[in-house]
């Protein structure tokens, strides 16, 4: 699954926080465990303009929802964004989709 | 393999009722019991995805709070003490009861309290017309209707916007992106495909501002000074559509005398937002094609400020030729295919002198009899249909609990609340919580056991969409109807609330009005006129939404058959027919000597992730995501206050005080602090004084609903824009 991986798009997430429940259901962790996690940063950028960034986080209990993707599903978090704004791939796809997508982020798990 | 594989398992067409969306859900269903749920990929609202609320479905569906029977209270009102009873019984005796109330004080004296949509009206409407009683409403006063009618009167329906084709986006008085994430998700795409422009009005940096090319901070409750500064830029820097304006409207010559003393000098004072981004964004509005401009509940939140504001926000649409232009917003009107809730109403049914006797309707005409009258008159003429009576033709709330209170100008004796928490959705909690105790009857259906249901004398288990088909259609307005099929037979001996009014009706002679005797039947009945012979299983298989193609036409179902600027409905009934900017009751300018001790101006009603409304705060995995309530303050105020991020603080009104935790917002004008709404405790004590908490921090506690006050046309609620001040509380 290494070569497997995210690609987040950080522009577009609207911080609904779905893709934390999405794979706390799915993976059944306990309260306090995440696979994923929502940030948000609020900042002034020169000019004055106050602009907020929420960004998704995948976590070490990631495992881009293994038996999902075996049963030939997307991870639940990809799979229920409802912004649609993460992709999952091999990551030489997503590296080619990220140079025609800036603010992303791409990830993958150890 | 892929659970679609496994033996024995049934994928079901559900839609989502954990807010009114209604995404589509496939529900995987074996040996009657749901095994899984995931967004149903074809479904055109929600494409697959699912928000946090139906990942929760197996918590939400086995819940051991949950209501599975009827119940009937043993002890005093409140005291949380009630026996399980059969159906029959429970239904035998509110019916009794009833007749008893409706031989003494006439049909009128029973009421009935709605919630969001996630019911058949239809039925109750149904049940209440052959009953006699006009006395029924929802939370309609604040959420979606005023707006509704306002267009309607100015064009003949609602205009629908149409996102995906759409370079400018307009979100006022809305936070798509906790409120409405489908919505959110079509306005990235139209961000990202057609490069669409994205202006967000809103007194604070929401996730929905947060994405947006410019947002305008303005102070609470002014919104209605920004439209009409708008409509003056616009046209008198002739940006408006002439050919359109010539073509379709008229009153234009009165409205633009009209709105020259709403200068963008005058709406800087007022709204606090400096005037060249008002004249920037009214450029931007006028010139950027095509423009669509999206509802929002807020602006239905600010009592004597919300008129205006519904109104100019339908001429500029029409001005700027962005109406029924494709991108824009369009005037699309009922599904005029199949029968639509209000074929389902029986409206003919109650006679005029009980219409006469609707609360409310001497003053908030628009939303009551008289209006909707008028209203029916020329949409039927034009589209055949008519809007619906449930949302679109409501007793007063605020009516409602002073008859109950007061007997005044008749008594209130019984009222039947459904998937509703009056205590915490309608402003004025402490004499919504008076009325509910002065009834003779309150009858409670719902999921869980409510502070309402607390102090009902008969509290019925609901099914949820998990356990029911679905059909609707955004309030019965809508140009569409969303159709699911019932993933599972309702557990325990929970019903439908179609159900509920059928077999209430039936033992009050209405037997010959209710044919069908399952929602599935009623569906099918409402599809009839298509002629497909369908069952509602195999309909849904192909069809998830129906709408009909709108006709093309050149004329609106108006008294003239244009766009009325000028509304003739609006001057017929006696209301202002131009927008005219009116400040609300309760501002540091409409009332100077309450700002001194209430120095604050207060926002109620904030929506956030993941709860809808006041639900789902039983639910362990969304509860701990956001366990307690917080008020948005700015640092620098609060620390002038003493406040630390984090720290408990009373917010208090001349109405009372709740608590809640203060929230750091540098968003935020410093003197603006906004509360956020719909909270009670689930896990505190049911039984009176507590009644699970629903004094402590929940923000109607901080409203009035004094009918003087509240926008005169359509009955707007005031819930933000009102004075107030904080301190901090002792733990």
């Amino acid at each position: 699954m290494s070569k497997y991986g995210l690609l987040i798009d950080y522009e577009y997430c609207t911080g609904c926080h779905t893709c934390e429940v999405a794979c706390k259901q799915e993976h059944n962790l306990q309260p306090g465990q995440w696979g994923i996690r929502v940030f948000e940063y609020i900042q002034k950028l020169p000019g004055g303009k106050l602009y907020i960034t929420y960004i998704p986080f995948p976590t070490e209990l990631c495992d881009l929802c293994q038996k999902r993707v075996e049963a030939g599903l997307a991870p639940s978090c990809v799979k229920h964004c409802m912004a649609a704004c993460m992709k999952f791939g091999p990551i030489e796809e997503l590296a080619k989709e990220m140079a025609k997508k800036p603010r992303t982020v791409l990830w993958a798990p150890k | 393999m892929s659970i679609e594989l496994e033996e024995g398992v049934e994928v079901k067409k559900g839609a989502c009722w954990f807010c009114y969306q209604n995404c589509g859900m496939l529900v995987y269903v074996k040996n009657g019991e749901i095994i899984k749920i995931e967004g149903d990929p074809d479904h055109p609202i929600n494409r697959g995805a699912m928000c946090p609320r139906p990942h929760t479905w197996k918590e939400f569906l086995y819940h051991p709070q949950r209501l599975n029977h009827p119940l009937k209270r043993v002890g005093e009102r409140g005291e949380g003490k009630f026996k399980r009873i059969s159906w029959s019984e429970a239904l035998d005796e509110i019916a009794a009861k009833l007749k008893e109330l409706k031989e003494k004080y006439g049909p009128e004296c029973v009421a009935s309290i709605g919630g969001t949509n996630r019911t058949d009206d239809w039925a109750r409407r149904r049940f209440f017309n052959l009953f006699g009683s006009p006395n029924i409403c929802h939370i309609a006063h604040v959420c979606w209707l005023p707006t509704f009618i306002a267009e309607t009167v100015t064009y003949g329906w609602y205009a629908v916007p149409d996102i995906g084709n759409s370079k400018l986006i307009v979100v006022w008085g809305r936070n798509s992106g906790t409120n409405n994430l489908p919505e959110m998700r079509s306005i990235l795409d139209a961000k990202e495909n057609n490069n669409a422009k994205l202006i967000v009005v809103d007194p604070r940096l929401s996730e929905t501002a947060a994405k947006a090319d410019i947002w305008l901070r303005n102070r609470p409750g002014t919104d209605g000074a920004l439209a009409l500064a708008w409509i003056n830029v616009i046209i008198n820097e002739g940006l408006y559509d002439k050919e359109y304006v010539d073509k379709y409207c008229i009153g234009f010559e009165k409205l633009r005398e009209h709105i020259q003393q709403y200068t963008p000098e005058w709406a800087e004072k007022v709204t606090w937002i400096p005037k060249e981004d008002i004249v920037e964004t009214a450029r931007m509005y006028a010139t950027i094609k095509p423009a669509t401009m999206l509802w929002g509940s807020k602006n239905e939140h600010m009592g004597w400020g919300s008129p205006s504001l519904l109104r100019a926000r339908a001429i500029l649409k029409a001005i700027t030729g962005n109406l029924n232009r494709p991108g824009g917003n369009l005037v699309l009107g009922p599904d005029t295919e199949i029968y639509i809730d209000t074929d389902l109403e029986l409206n003919e049914a109650l006679p005029p002198e009980q219409r006469a006797k609707q609360l409310g309707a001497d003053r908030f005409k628009m939303m009551t009899w008289p209006g909707y009258e008028v209203i029916c008159k020329y949409t039927k003429e034009f589209w055949g249909k008519m809007p619906p009576a449930e949302w679109c033709c409501e007793a007063h709330p605020s009516y409602i609990w002073r008859a109950a209170v007061t007997g005044k100008p008749y008594p209130i004796k019984a009222i039947i609340v459904l998937a509703s928490n009056p205590l915490v959705a309608y402003g004025n909690s402490k004499l919504v919580y008076e009325a509910l105790k002065s009834v003779e009857l309150l009858v409670t259906m719902d999921f869980w056991m409510t502070p309402t249901a607390m102090l009902s004398d008969y509290v019925l288990p609901a099914a949820s969409w998990l356990e029911r088909p679905v059909a609707t259609s955004s309030f019965g307005t809508s140009c569409f109807l969303i159709l699911s099929e019932r993933p599972i037979q309702p557990l325990y001996e929970r019903k439908t609330d179609f159900e509920f009014w059928r077999e209430l009706g039936v033992r009050l002679g209405q037997e010959e009005y209710w044919p069908w005797k399952t929602l599935e039947e009623a569906y099918e009945y409402r599809l009839e006129p298509l002629g497909l012979g369908l069952s509602l299983s195999e309909f849904v298989q192909f069809i998830r939404m129906h709408s009909t193609t709108p006709p093309t036409t050149e004329k609106f179902a108006t008294p003239s058959g244009k766009i009325e600027l000028y509304s003739s409905i609006l001057e017929q009934m006696g209301y202002d027919p131009l927008p005219t900017y009116k400040e609300p009751a309760m501002t540091p300018y409409s009332n100077p000597e309450l700002a001194k001790e209430y120095p604050l101006i207060l926002v109620t009603g904030i929506k956030f992730m993941p709860f809808h409304h006041s639900e789902q705060r039983q639910i362990p995995v969304l509860r701990r995501m956001h366990p307690d309530p917080l008020c948005h303050i700015h640092p620098e105020t609060a620390r002038s206050l003493g406040i630390n991020d984090g720290d408990w603080i009373w917010i208090e009104t001349p109405k009372g005080r709740i608590k809640q935790r203060a929230f750091y917002d540098v968003s935020l004008h410093p003197q603006v602090v906004c509360a956020e709404a719909s909270w009670w405790y689930p896990e505190k004590p049911g039984p009176e004084p507590s009644l699970y908490g629903v004094f402590e921090s929940n923000a109607n506690v901080l409203t009035d609903d004094d009918p003087e006050i509240l926008d005169q046309v359509y009955g707007c609620y005031y819930y933000t824009g009102l004075l107030c001040k904080v301190y901090k509380a002792e733990e």
